[in-house]
């Protein structure tokens, strides 16, 4: 038994549908924002949620901005010590030829 | 087409709804919801969910099949039908543990593809087996850079604090998750948790915090905050990644263990009388090979695996002890069985509730198997709580047309132990009255004593 309704205007979704209808970001973007509003309207996010999500995202934020700049700092050390230890790996090198040609 | 049935479950998403028709299950996608769908569609996230088994599967039904099915859907799907749904005030700790950490990762996976979901609502993940299987095709919908997470609330209320509830508190969260059925709200569980806990970045954010936000700020703050759209992606995130890391270590609080968690090491079963119920078992499954068999008082599997390698297609079982049912889900996880464990109380099963006491169904409605066991049970029922004999017959034989069902008699220890605090007023309780009423209903195909006390398992097949 169908069910119908009186108030028909019906919008097909795009039959077997195409991956070209989409193509780039900035229509991803305009798509996205055209027609999010009502499809999540139903659910009540909470004013407690929000207000923490807020607080939340900048305590996130300012961990990845540090962690970004603790990565940069150990690298900036890690790479000078593997400088250090790559030009004394070489010293021995250098000693050891050095040796075996004297001898 | 058969008649078509609109699922009692599925009313609250105006994007589209579940009809039955039979064996049947379709999922109408309105014109509201078909840009959104297909968008979600292009970004190839739902064929590599399906493909992975983490979303049920789906068929485009094509344009002739959906009018007939509404004529106002832009599109029609038709899903494969779960043979038995379960809710998240029936799932073990691990169980519900294992499902939100399922639902933070598709989130993740979803938004490195531009998409995000919609809501968090536990129900919305079905267990295969232990697999947990997404079943909510219209969840998916494209994100929009800043918005907040709408669902963190339900997320919170649905999966977080029941397991903080248990992990934190040390009450099993099922009583209280049937009882409010959205799950539990952070202000009460805020109220219960003792003032030690809150000393946790996580608990004083997500619960606390929260709590306290939502009683003191207003609608108007809310939602410019909401129209500004400031929650950078790497926040967002965040904060999906951070709740499953705490989730991820949460564990039950040890409290004492139980009685049946530990019962298959302690009982008084002699070796000779396990093999023999093993062996019934076996038999039993490998004749009957039902699709689907009720384990009835499971503990911790024992007998469902029996059952599931003598060819038993999938088990469900039941056990009023959490931690007996949480113990046997593990298992289950650990070899690989099709068994899902679940907490209840024979004594009182799940009711139908929700909108119009059929939102989400009963057990009754569910229960509908090839076969059930219902070892060392009937006493508990009987003697412990005091349903009838008969009753507790009629129940189990109403559940599927064949099963084994153990006797277990006055004279058995564990009988003995019931009744040392209580006067024996259960004259007809004995194997005679019960072969009596099960002859009633059913032809006996096997029996057998397995115990120097008398135990016996009986075989059963209905008469219909």
């Amino acid at each position: 038994m169908p069910i119908h309704s009186p108030n028909r205007q019906i919008k097909q979704c795009g039959a077997p549908h195409s991956r070209g209808r989409y193509p780039g970001r900035a229509a991803l973007v305009v798509v996205a924002m055209a027609s999010t509003t009502s499809a999540h309207a139903y659910i009540d996010p909470g004013t407690g949620s929000i207000l923490l999500q807020s607080l939340l995202a900048g305590v996130a934020v300012a961990i990845g901005v540090l962690r970004a700049y603790w990565h940069r700092i150990r690298s900036f050390f890690s790479s000078a010590q593997s400088g250090t230890a790559s030009k004394a790996h070489t010293d021995t090198v250098d000693e050891e030829a050095k040796a075996r040609s004297e001898s | 087409m058969a008649e078509l049935r609109p699922d009692s479950g599925s009313f609250r998403d105006r994007g589209g709804r579940i009809l039955h028709a039979d064996e049947r299950v379709f999922r109408t996608v309105m014109p509201a919801a078909a840009e959104d769908f297909e968008f979600v569609r292009s970004t190839g996230l739902i064929d590599t969910f399906i493909a992975d088994g983490k979303l049920i599967g789906e068929t485009r039904m094509d344009e002739r099949v959906a009018r007939e099915i509404d004529a106002d859907a832009a599109c029609v799907l038709e899903h494969p039908k779960l043979e038995f749904l379960s809710w998240p005030y029936e799932w073990p700790f691990s169980a519900l543990k294992k499902a939100a950490l399922f639902h933070l990762d598709l989130h993740l996976a979803a938004l490195e593809r531009g998409v995000t979901l919609s809501d968090a609502t536990a129900y919305n993940v079905q267990f295969e087996g232990t697999r947990p299987v997404f079943i909510d095709h219209l969840s998916f919908r494209p994100y929009v850079d800043g918005e907040f997470w709408a669902a963190h609330r339900q997320f919170c209320e649905q999966f977080l604090n029941p397991l903080v509830l248990q992990s934190k508190v040390g009450i099993p969260f099922n009583s209280w998750y049937r009882g409010s059925l959205e799950g539990i709200p952070s202000a009460d569980l805020n109220a219960v948790l003792p003032l030690g806990r809150k000393f946790s970045w996580n608990v004083l954010t997500h619960i606390s915090m929260q709590a306290r936000l939502q009683s003191a700020s207003t609608e108007e703050d809310a939602r410019r905050r909401l129209d500004e759209k400031k929650l950078p992606l790497v926040g967002f995130r965040e904060i999906l990644a951070g709740l499953r890391r705490w989730i991820q270590k949460l564990e039950p609080a040890a409290g004492r263990s139980t009685v049946w968690q530990n019962y298959p090491s302690q009982h008084s079963y002699a070796t000779g009388e396990e093999s023999h119920k093993r062996a019934f078992i076996a038999e039993f499954a490998t004749i009957e090979s039902p699709r689907l068999l009720i384990d009835l008082g499971c503990n911790t599997g024992d007998y469902s695996k029996v059952a599931l390698e003598a060819g038993a297609g999938r088990v469900i079982g039941f056990d009023f002890d959490e931690k007996a049912a949480d113990a046997a889900f593990r298992r289950a996880e650990r070899d690989g069985l099709r068994f899902l464990a679940l907490v209840m109380d024979a004594a009182n099963p799940s009711p139908s509730m929700g909108w119009r006491q059929s939102e989400r169904a009963g057990l009754r409605e569910r229960a509908v198997a090839d076969a059930t066991l219902a070892l060392a049970l009937i006493h508990h029922l009987v003697i412990g709580r005091n349903l009838p004999l008969e009753q507790v017959l009629d129940w189990i034989l109403d559940m599927a047309p064949t099963g084994v069902i153990e006797f277990v008699p006055k004279r058995d220890p564990m009988v003995q132990r019931l009744l040392r605090l209580k006067p024996d007023i259960f004259d007809d309780y004995s194997a005679a009255y019960f072969e009596w009423l099960l002859t009633r209903r059913a032809a006996i195909v096997s029996r057998q004593e397995i115990s120097a006390h008398g135990r016996t398992l009986y075989w059963f097949r209905r008469n219909d």
